[in-house]
């Protein structure tokens, strides 16, 4: 039953994969990533070995310690960015069916095993064992270890996939959950260089660190080793029991939130209050392209997938800032002003791929492409010149440098209208797999991450060429204070700024004009 | 229940009709459609290809102004497709579609003005409220804000929606949904509607009321075109009928000349096949 299982999970894949050529591209972009993490992973351990000898012991049984308990952290909190597609195995869906839980979750343990990131996973912690072949029970110990290690991350992951789904059932409730696991997800590797800017002023911080980790359940696998090459076998011993108990629980765990939502599947709505009129329709210009231009605005709030985006967008400035306010990271102060406008234009080339077949509407009220672009447009730059300005005169008081504030400023808001226009052209033409505005948080449509990285990618070449006549004599301003230097700048900024966006919408609105109906096929066929 | 009267709406004038003009083109007819002798909507050898799959293959339908016509046919009979290229949603590999003479895909404009739809399984843009959602129709439409206001207030209360406007659609039941998108596909007073599956879902209730909605629309000189697999709901409400199957039209014309004096229901099934007389596997008697 359980091989059964595993044939449908990969044929839903596979042919998922058929229909969609690009989300295999997607896949395959996301594998060469990951190939290329697990590349540098086995040359440290080879390194490692190699330098056995000079390496201090203990420096190298921190730095595995620390490594594995990272491993574990990144696959417990890993539902939360993403399940791929191993949703497809999700007990719940099975409850109509005479299957045992049990033989439920050995095929969901196999399917994650199975997915990209678990088959790096076990590649990697095999690779561990290279340090330890300088003797024969200690390489044994690390394979026993990494075995356990392996184990605890797949099942630790899907108890909080299982979690996550159950407390996710009301949309309302889910909606919020989003938003505040999003926040410290996008802001975590930011986080994670100012922990380790701060870190490396204390050099003995993994000596400290690492003996600790080794004692919960995120170390205690990848300290089982080295306790065996020390000869510390009782301890190694304490240890691998540790692992086991912490794996039994988490099987108990699962199992228990497993059952308690076959019963209750996770489905709820939640109602709103109601008011009379309708809202931003009756402020705006009585046109079509205002029309469009509410409808994004109120979709910037009330979409769950806009506000996580319009959220990170705002939090990460106030993170450079925070980060460049202290420590030797100033340079990054007068960095978050374009940062943000760009992010904000961008996040808004998957615009048409979030309406789906909602779409449709445009196309039956035969609405004019330009109108279309106009309005979404519009609703970009409502929220983005308020934000950009205000970012960036925080960053030139943070900055202490008040003369940088307009080049800033120049350069912020042609980023800005020039990465709208470019959104306009891509989101008209590109068609991403995207979430379902009801879709968990915590899901991705399998191999949307590698193709959202290659089109941003795309994009973000496509902002710095066209933007480069306002950003190249801006920053020799900022830097030789030069007073020409700044006129070119601000003079060029408002020539190329609105012809970028005019640009953009005009030509975003012919592709439209000319190919809405393919668009809404592809639409359909992809976001239902 | 309101049957009863809406059968007489409906048949009271449609086998009169019938019997007067037998065909579009004849003579004139005090109460019929033949005072506007253009069809509201002619599809004419209408063609799609979906890879190695043949949606529709070839489709002539002539749905005469002033008809309430229903379209029958099995799943994947090509009912959606034919719909969708008809009202400009997807592009045709072969064939023209006139709405009141304009060729749709010629002048999508102009055709578009004179159709308001409703899809099946299409999106709604449901994290605007109901009012909202049917404002914004309106307003895609190029209508008044005046106007808009108007006929939304209208429409919602037509459709007994006026207590649920300030909700998100999202939180809306399937049938509240049906009857949010019908009042969008009406807000720019059409004078074609094309309905795919309009009373899936729907309570008994709402759908005796979005009947006479309908029945009212045609009595005011609108065309109806209606896709169900409900054939007693067709035989009842619709005076034309056309089935389709495999992409293909099997028969069209008024309801009392396809059906030939059978329920529309055996009808279909003596034109689509496909019916078998076995009980099923002898396992799956319990007895």
């Amino acid at each position: 039953m359980v091989a059964e299982l595993l044939r449908l999970r990969f044929r839903v894949l596979g042919n998922t994969l058929s229909r969609h050529p690009w989300q295999l591209v997607g896949m395959i972009i996301g594998g060469l990533y990951a190939l290329g993490l697990l590349a540098g992973a086995v040359a440290g351990l080879v390194a490692l070995r190699v330098g056995e000898g000079q390496i201090d012991p203990s420096l190298r049984d921190a730095i595995l310690v620390i490594a594995g308990s990272l491993l574990v952290l990144g696959w417990t909190v890993g539902p939360f960015v993403r399940t791929g597609g191993d949703d497809v195995l999700d007990p719940s869906r099975f409850s109509h069916l005479p299957i045992a839980t049990d033989t439920l979750l050995r095929a969901a343990f196999v399917a994650t095993l199975l997915g990209i990131p678990g088959i790096v996973t076990i590649v990697a912690v095999l690779a561990t064992v290279i340090p330890w072949t300088v003797s024969l029970p200690a390489a044994l110990a690390a394979l026993i270890g990494g075995a356990l290690g392996v184990v605890t991350c797949v099942i630790a992951s899907r108890v909080v996939a299982s979690l996550a789904n159950r407390l996710a059932a009301g949309r309302r409730f889910r909606e919020v959950v989003g938003l505040i696991v999003i926040v410290p997800l996008v802001l975590l590797a930011p986080l994670l260089n100012l922990i380790g800017a701060a870190a490396s002023s204390l050099t003995d911080l993994p000596g400290i660190v690492a003996p600790v980790l080794a004692w919960t359940p995120l170390g205690a696998p990848w300290a089982i080793p080295a306790d065996v090459a020390a000869g510390h076998g009782g301890v190694a011993l304490l240890r691998l029991l540790l692992c086991l108990a912490v794996i039994a629980l988490l099987a108990l765990a699962w199992k228990r939130v497993t059952i308690a939502s076959l019963g209750r599947p996770a489905t709820a709505s939640t109602r709103t209050r109601s008011r009379s009129g309708a809202g931003l329709f009756d402020v705006v210009p009585a046109t079509v392209a205002g029309a469009i231009a509410a409808r994004a605005l109120i979709y910037w709030f009330k979409d769950p997938r806009y506000s996580r985006q319009l959220v990170s967008v705002v939090a990460l400035p106030v993170l450079f800032l925070a980060l460049g306010s202290v420590g030797p990271s100033g340079f990054m102060i007068p960095l978050a002003g374009p940062l943000v406008a760009a992010m904000l234009a961008l996040t808004m080339y998957t615009d048409v791929s979030y309406d789906g077949s909602a779409f449709a509407a445009h196309l039956t009220r035969s609405v004019r492409g330009r109108d279309d672009r106009w309005g979404r447009a519009a609703a970009g730059l409502v929220l983005g010149i308020p934000l950009t300005v205000v970012v960036v005169v925080v960053s030139a008081l943070v900055g202490g440098d008040g003369a940088d504030a307009v080049p800033l400023l120049a350069i912020s808001l042609t980023v800005l209208f020039a990465g709208v226009g470019i959104s306009a052209v891509s989101s008209a033409a590109v068609v991403m797999p995207v979430q379902k505005p009801s879709d968990s948080p915590f899901s991705t449509p399998p191999g949307s991450a590698g193709i959202s990285l290659l089109l941003s990618l795309v994009v973000m070449v496509a902002l710095l060429v066209v933007t480069a006549p306002v950003v190249v004599p801006g920053i020799i301003a900022m830097v030789t204070g030069s007073t020409a230097a700044l006129v070119t700048t601000v003079v060029v900024a408002i020539v190329l700024a609105p012809a970028l966006l005019v640009i953009g919408v005009v030509v975003g609105g012919r592709v439209l004009d000319r190919k809405g109906p393919e668009l809404l096929a592809r639409l359909t066929s992809m976001n239902a | 229940m309101s049957t009863p009267e809406q059968h007489d709406a409906v048949s009271g004038r449609a086998p009169r009709s019938e019997q007067v003009a037998p065909a579009p083109g004849l003579p004139a007819d005090p109460v019929g459609h033949a005072p506007d002798a253009e069809p509201a909507l002619q599809i004419t050898e209408l063609a799609k290809r979906f890879g190695s799959k043949i949606a529709v293959n070839g489709i002539t339908l002539s749905i005469p102004t002033g008809s309430f016509y229903g379209l029958v046919g099995p799943n994947g009979a090509g009912k959606t497709t034919t719909l969708s290229m008809a009202t400009g949603l997807l592009r045709p590999d072969h064939g023209t579609v006139a709405v009141h003479g304009v060729d749709v895909w010629a002048h999508p404009v102009e055709a578009k003005r004179q159709i308001g739809v409703l899809g099946d399984g299409i999106r709604l843009f449901d994290r605007l409220t109901g009012r909202q959602l049917v404002t914004y129709t309106g307003m895609l439409s190029g209508l008044d804000r005046p106007v808009v206001a108007e006929r939304t207030d209208e429409l919602l209360a037509l459709l007994d929606l006026t207590a649920d406007a300030g909700q998100l659609v999202t939180d809306y039941s399937a049938g509240m949904t049906k009857k949010i998108a019908l009042a969008c596909a009406l807000i720019h007073a059409p004078r074609l509607l094309v309905l795919d599956e309009p009373f899936e879902s729907v309570d008994p209730v709402s759908a005796a009321n979005i009947r006479d909605i309908l029945a009212g629309y045609v009595r005011g000189g609108g065309t109806v075109i209606v896709s169900s697999h409900s054939m007693d709901l067709v035989q009842r409400m619709c005076d034309h009928v056309a089935v389709i199957a495999a992409g293909r039209v099997l028969a069209a014309g008024t309801t009392d000349e396809v059906r030939q004096g059978q329920t529309l229901e055996d009808r279909f099934v003596e034109l689509v096949g496909g019916r078998h007389s076995e009980e099923g596997p002898a396992w799956l008697r319990n007895s």
